[in-house]
């Protein structure tokens, strides 16, 4: 993903510019698709419903002023479509008498899926950029896998396991050093900044 | 465009605490962020409230990620002319509930000219019965009594080595303090946590082990472990256990009866033993049998004279007779989607639902006329009002009156 400013990137959608598009797209599918899973459980059409919900996006796109538009129409639209196949599989399926029904319409329900959404974008990048070895490890971690498994279905030994996955955290940790490191350095050329131009 | 550096922290904080390396100021951090909006703190709860919730959704997060070229260029293939939906089933779908909408309309309103009352469909009842939420009492060793719901967050109560710390509206906490420990208060306190209907709560206790509380449910504990095993005692109701891993120190969950009621656990009981693992032990006294369920890991389960060891999805059932069964349960999720905030259905009777929604609502259930012998599956959240349920439920022909605190199943 490019570090497209936002602004530019929205006016370019709105220009219908097919760039555009598709970064917005490349932005929003994986979360879409995780929701549409949630809501239905059913991997076809979860994908089906996601690449319809982009479809009504880019037929409009003259309408969307920000991204959080954009994020929000995506997720109600989503819904929406979510909650007619969900009525739908109840009619098709009335003899096994299934429901399915949750309190969707709330506010406060669309936004912990917003939440959750770029949360699991952050943390499956998170684990994306820790280097392949330990990468591997925390994954199989993540699945319920323990050392022991883990060592047998990689063919290494059980303190390697541990070890790499304690690299895994002191480098999630480091990261976390750097950034805060790094504000701190930029508070202090601006107080540099700043006190210089008080002695002139 | 890039993510803001704050949900890229906060991310790094989450995965850190999944695989159990934070430290105190990072704790401090994720803990600014939680209480910093209503949403970041419910969506925690809800991803912290089992550990198979993440990894499941970063797992399809994943299969996002392979599939999501394929999925641009079905939608540039689409605008191509003569493909007019990506989605033909979507299509398809809308075509036939449609229809069948109409169809339905058209049978409802011939029904309601024959003056069959029950097919009223948006009915409306007289009241309503909110949910149930964090309630519990502990009970120290002493017997002095707190109710949890009321007590402020923070230190509740010092018990042998440990300090009883409240965290947040659902959890207690037992810590092993350096200083209690080096005061040599060796004394080992029996506490009891106990939900009322309509209540839930948590309890982490000294070693590390967790323990979600279902509704009517009671759990007796020491204030700290010592000696050969770790035992405890679930007195009647629903828990769930993550057990922390200690070979040399195996833990034994006691299932006994609360009262003197015909219930399977009148002949002795059963007693569950692991080492570290994922289980769900259901021990309600209407129930019709006392139920483990086993997530992961291993677990011995005994009663009387009879052992049987689980594997990872499969259930014991301890039945009126006395007898202890083994059965495969493909679902052993299902068993705790309560732990997340849901009840969930999978071929139950009426009976069994209801029992499930009396607890939660602390309602009293009543039968009136023929009773549906369908059976119920499906989910919904335990936020909801009685009457949302209760709506859900009313798909599959069986209706409902609410009168007060009494819910009145109808044909």
């Amino acid at each position: 993903m490019t570090d497209y400013p936002e602004k530019e990137l929205v006016e370019n959608f709105m220009r219908g510019d097919p760039k555009a598009f598709k970064e917005i797209y490349d932005i929003y599918f994986n979360r879409i698709f995780v929701f549409a899973i949630k809501l239905t459980g059913a991997k076809e059409e979860a994908e089906d419903i996601a690449l319809d919900s982009f479809t009504k996006l880019f037929k409009m796109y003259r309408r969307f002023e920000n991204l959080p538009n954009i994020q929000a129409f995506l997720y109600v639209t989503t819904r929406n479509a979510c909650l007619n196949y969900l009525k739908y599989r109840q009619t098709m399926e009335s003899k096994k008498k299934e429901w399915a029904i949750t309190n969707l319409e709330t506010e406060t329900w669309l936004e912990i899926n917003q939440i959750e959404g770029e949360m699991l974008k952050a943390i499956y990048n998170a684990v994306e950029e820790l280097p392949k070895g330990c990468k591997d490890i925390i994954k199989m971690y993540l699945e319920g896998l323990n050392t022991a498994e883990i060592s047998t279905r990689l063919h290494i030994s059980a303190p390697t396991v541990r070890s790499q996955k304690r690299y895994a955290i002191q480098l999630l940790k480091a990261a976390l050093r750097s950034r805060r490191f790094l504000a701190i350095l930029v508070l202090l050329i601006l107080y540099f900044l700043t006190y210089r131009q008080l002695q002139y | 465009m890039p993510m803001s550096d704050k949900t890229q922290r906060i991310s790094r904080l989450i995965l850190q605490q999944m695989n159990g390396g934070l430290d105190d100021s990072e704790e401090q951090e994720l803990n600014q962020w939680l209480t910093s909006s209503e949403g970041n703190r419910k969506w925690y709860e809800q991803a912290m409230a089992n550990k198979f919730y993440l990894p499941r959704r970063l797992k399809e997060y994943e299969e996002a990620e392979a599939i999501r070229q394929d999925g641009w260029n079905k939608i540039i293939a689409a605008r191509q002319p003569g493909i007019y939906s990506i989605s033909k089933r979507m299509a398809i779908a809308a075509a036939v509930l449609i229809l069948f909408s109409v169809g339905a309309i058209y049978w409802l309103s011939r029904d309601r000219k024959a003056g069959n009352p029950a097919l009223v469909i948006a009915r409306q009842y007289n009241n309503d019965v909110p949910p149930g939420g964090n309630k519990a009492v502990l009970t120290l060793g002493n017997g002095a009594q707190i109710v949890l719901n009321d007590a402020k967050n923070g230190a509740v109560a010092q018990q042998g080595k440990a300090n009883v710390e409240k965290m947040d509206s659902g959890q207690i906490t037992y810590n092993l303090t350096q200083s209690n420990i080096l005061r040599g208060t060796p004394e080992i306190l029996w506490n009891t946590l106990a939900t009322p209907r309509g209540g839930q709560y948590r309890v982490v206790l000294a070693d590390g082990s967790k323990v979600w509380l279902n509704a009517s449910s009671s759990l007796r504990f020491p204030s700290s472990f010592s000696g050969k095993t770790r035992q405890v005692i679930l007195t009647g109701g629903e828990a769930y256990f993550e057990v922390a891993k200690n070979v040399s120190m195996p833990f034994i969950v006691n299932v006994s009866s609360r009262s003197e009621a015909t219930s399977p656990l009148e002949g002795g009981g059963m007693q569950v033993e692991v080492l570290g693992t994922y289980f769900d032990i259901m021990a309600y006294e209407d129930e019709k049998a006392v139920k483990a369920t086993l997530l992961e890991g291993a677990i011995k389960v005994k009663s009387g004279t009879a052992l049987q060891v689980l594997a990872p999805g499969q259930r014991a059932q301890l039945g009126l007779d006395g007898s202890l069964q083994v059965v495969d349960d493909p679902d052993a999720d299902n068993a705790i989607a309560w732990t997340n905030g849901f009840f969930q259905f999978k071929r139950d009777d009426i009976e069994s639902v209801m029992r499930q929604l009396a607890r939660w609502y602390d309602v009293d259930v009543a039968y009136e006329g023929k009773r549906t012998t369908h059976s119920f599956s499906g989910v919904i959240s335990r936020d909801n009002n009685a009457s949302d349920v209760l709506k859900a439920l009313e798909v599959s022909d069986v209706h409902f009156r609410i009168e007060g605190r009494k819910i009145i199943v109808l044909p």
